[in-house]
């Protein structure tokens, strides 16, 4: 009988983080000013260096690096919150924006970027910190409403979730109505999702979150496996699913809030990432929490390449380029795979 | 002998009805109970309290002697392995994957399988038939085949007390036999006890040891299958008139249900000429 062991999961883990650097170095070579192999190179061996063309440097390092470092970490939280929440859900439609979290990260982005406020912790822009704050305060709310009896209700989470999310999508729609022209902008390019906007202390900070989470979802994984079979029979099983159900919401719910917070509303990879690497690796959440992971990271590197070069100079909001490319490779993948069929019953 | 589960006291309710209404009884070591009786009885609902699903509000249960409360859940699943009666996947687990987590309870941390893991899995799935299936999926299985599969699950916990909720309900009458003469064979080896919730009277008369019959929450009778399965019990506690003989092959009570369209005279005719279980 097979099962998954430590030499097969390494080896997956390996050849796709292999791809995933591939991608990134990949991606660091695209785009509308001309960098090539021998310039990086020469950044690399001497990056404090005074004869290195300066705006090429300036673009690889400060423009393009942190860009494509944001669309690993959020593709890959994303990703992963997608997965985490399809298991405790206990459906496969579920996406990280189901449970509100998402629209109360944009209203708090938003809430910032119609204020106009300039605060600034340190070197921290005002915007993804406000949505931060609102993501967690939507995680609160729905946490708080879920319980029954002290004891999570998985049910009870949907409808709150789902219903806070609408009441929170309707405040952020009133405001873009009343928004001036100026503002409006602003709000709409944010909403569409960016990943341009960040620099490196930001970054650095949500790389940091978003791999503390993963990680800790990660160790749940086998958890996963049982939650997903009913609480009644997870719990004969042995596991302790009050604490799973609470550490995958949490977890899966702050991953989201700290994407969204600094890239906007960027869809379809929390639903598709998931499905595809199910068909793929199977429904074992040991190996496919992490490969998910990485193969959103994958995903939003290449398709933000694709956003800002396909038109360039014009960029297109890289929520376009996951719909458009990844939707109907997946309807693709669903009629020729048998395990992506999901049960009629 | 010992008892393995002591039940004292025992009231529960899911919203204001009294499912369970002050119940007591012990389940001995290395027995197979059954448990029967009417839909709504309580029946399931045992079960759920005894591999600790659900709490009650009065009353204390205890297995192996400690109160099953101050056990980790964990615990539990390496001494109580269930066999639910239905069995959903959101997911496409190949039958492999769900008899190993079975293993749950004995595996930490990330928990890969080791090879001792996957000798009980296969082991499991050698005794239930289900070895072939390995690498197929969950949801392409008949019911049948299914319940085998998560017999096998149950089995590879290795516990040493199995719940069992209406375990035969989708199974043809071969695969019913099959079943119950594994737990039989368990049984009699490996000293597993075996807790049966069914509807099948006959299969609980021909294999339990004893029988628990419950009406409304209640314990109307608990015996061996001689003293439980009479006329008058079941005719009480089931609102039906049935006919008890003996079996003329396992000497078990068995039970013939009397359709109520009968004529009146037949039916008591076939009564008083019937070999009456006293």
């Amino acid at each position: 009988m097979e099962s998954l062991s430590l030499r097969r999961w390494l080896t997956i883990i390996f050849f796709l983080t292999i791809l995933l650097i591939g991608a990134i170095i990949f991606s660091s070579f695209q785009g509308s000013a001309d960098i090539n192999i021998k310039d990086a190179t020469e950044l690399l061996s001497n990056p404090l260096s005074q004869n290195w063309p300066n705006t090429k440097a300036v673009i690889l390092l400060k423009v393009r690096l942190p860009r494509i470092i944001l669309a690993c970490v959020v593709g890959g939280a994303l990703a992963v919150a997608g997965v985490v929440l399809q298991a405790l859900l206990r459906n496969p439609l579920a996406d990280p924006y189901v449970l509100g979290v998402s629209s109360g990260s944009a209203l708090g982005a938003i809430i910032a970027i119609l204020l106009g406020l300039n605060i600034n912790i340190g070197t921290l822009s005002s915007v993804p910190l406000f949505g931060f704050g609102g993501g967690l305060g939507t995680i609160l709310f729905v946490y708080q409403f879920s319980k029954i009896h002290r004891k999570i209700s998985v049910q009870t989470m949907l409808l709150v979730g789902v219903v806070t999310g609408a009441i929170l999508s309707a405040v952020i729609m009133f405001i873009t109505s009343i928004a001036g022209p100026h503002k409006l902008q602003g709000i709409v390019f944010w909403l569409m999702g960016n990943l341009g906007a960040e620099e490196y202390p930001m970054l650095l900070i949500v790389s940091f979150y978003v791999l503390v989470g993963v990680l800790i979802l990660l160790y749940h994984a086998r958890g996963l496996n049982l939650l997903v079979l009913g609480e009644e029979s997870a719990l004969q099983l042995g596991l302790e699913v009050e604490r799973t159900k609470k550490v995958a919401f949490i977890g899966a719910s702050l991953i989201t809030g700290a994407a969204v917070s600094v890239s906007g509303l960027i869809g379809f990879v929390g639903i598709l990432i998931p499905h595809l690497v199910r068909m793929i690796v199977g429904s074992d959440h040991r190996l496919l929490l992490p490969v998910a992971g990485l193969s959103g990271s994958i995903y939003l590197v290449l398709a933000d390449t694709l956003a800002r070069t396909v038109m360039a100079p014009t960029e297109i909001p890289v929520g376009v380029i996951t719909a458009i490319c990844g939707g109907p490779f997946f309807i693709y993948l669903l009629k020729h795979s048998k395990k992506g069929q999901a049960p009629l019953l | 002998m010992d008892a393995i589960y002591e039940v004292k006291n025992l009231k529960f309710r899911y919203l204001e009805n009294w499912v369970l209404d002050d119940v007591s009884f012990e389940v001995i070591e290395g027995e197979i109970l059954g448990i029967i009786g009417p839909n709504g009885s309580g029946k399931t609902t045992i079960l759920r309290l005894l591999s600790r699903v659900l709490t009650p509000q009065q009353g204390e249960i205890y297995l192996q002697k400690k109160n099953i409360f101050q056990f980790q859940q964990r615990e539990i699943g390496r001494i109580v392995g269930v066999v639910p009666q239905e069995n959903y996947f959101p997911f496409p687990f190949t039958v492999g994957e769900v008899v190993l987590m079975g293993r749950s309870p004995w595996l930490s941390g990330f928990g890969f399988e080791r090879n001792e893991d996957l000798q009980i899995a296969s082991e499991a799935m050698a005794l239930t038939n289900t070895l072939g299936l390995s690498n197929r999926l969950i949801f392409e299985l008949s019911g049948g085949e299914k319940q085998r599969v998560i017999i096998a699950r149950a089995l590879a916990q290795k516990p040493q007390v199995m719940l069992l909720d209406e375990p035969t309900v989708y199974l043809d009458i071969g695969h019913q036999v099959e079943i119950y003469d594994l737990i039989k064979k368990l049984n009699a080896e490996k000293r597993l006890t075996v807790i049966i919730v069914s509807h099948d009277l006959n299969l609980a008369s021909g294999y339990c040891d004893r029988l628990l019959l419950l009406d409304r929450g209640a314990i109307y009778e608990m015996g061996t299958p001689k003293e439980v399965i009479t006329e008058e019990n079941l005719s009480r506690v089931y609102h039906s008139k049935v006919l008890v003989e003996e079996n003329p092959v396992t000497g078990a009570p068995r039970v013939t249900l009397l359709s109520k369209l009968m004529p009146g005279k037949f039916r008591e005719k076939k009564l008083t000429r019937s070999n009456k279980i006293t």
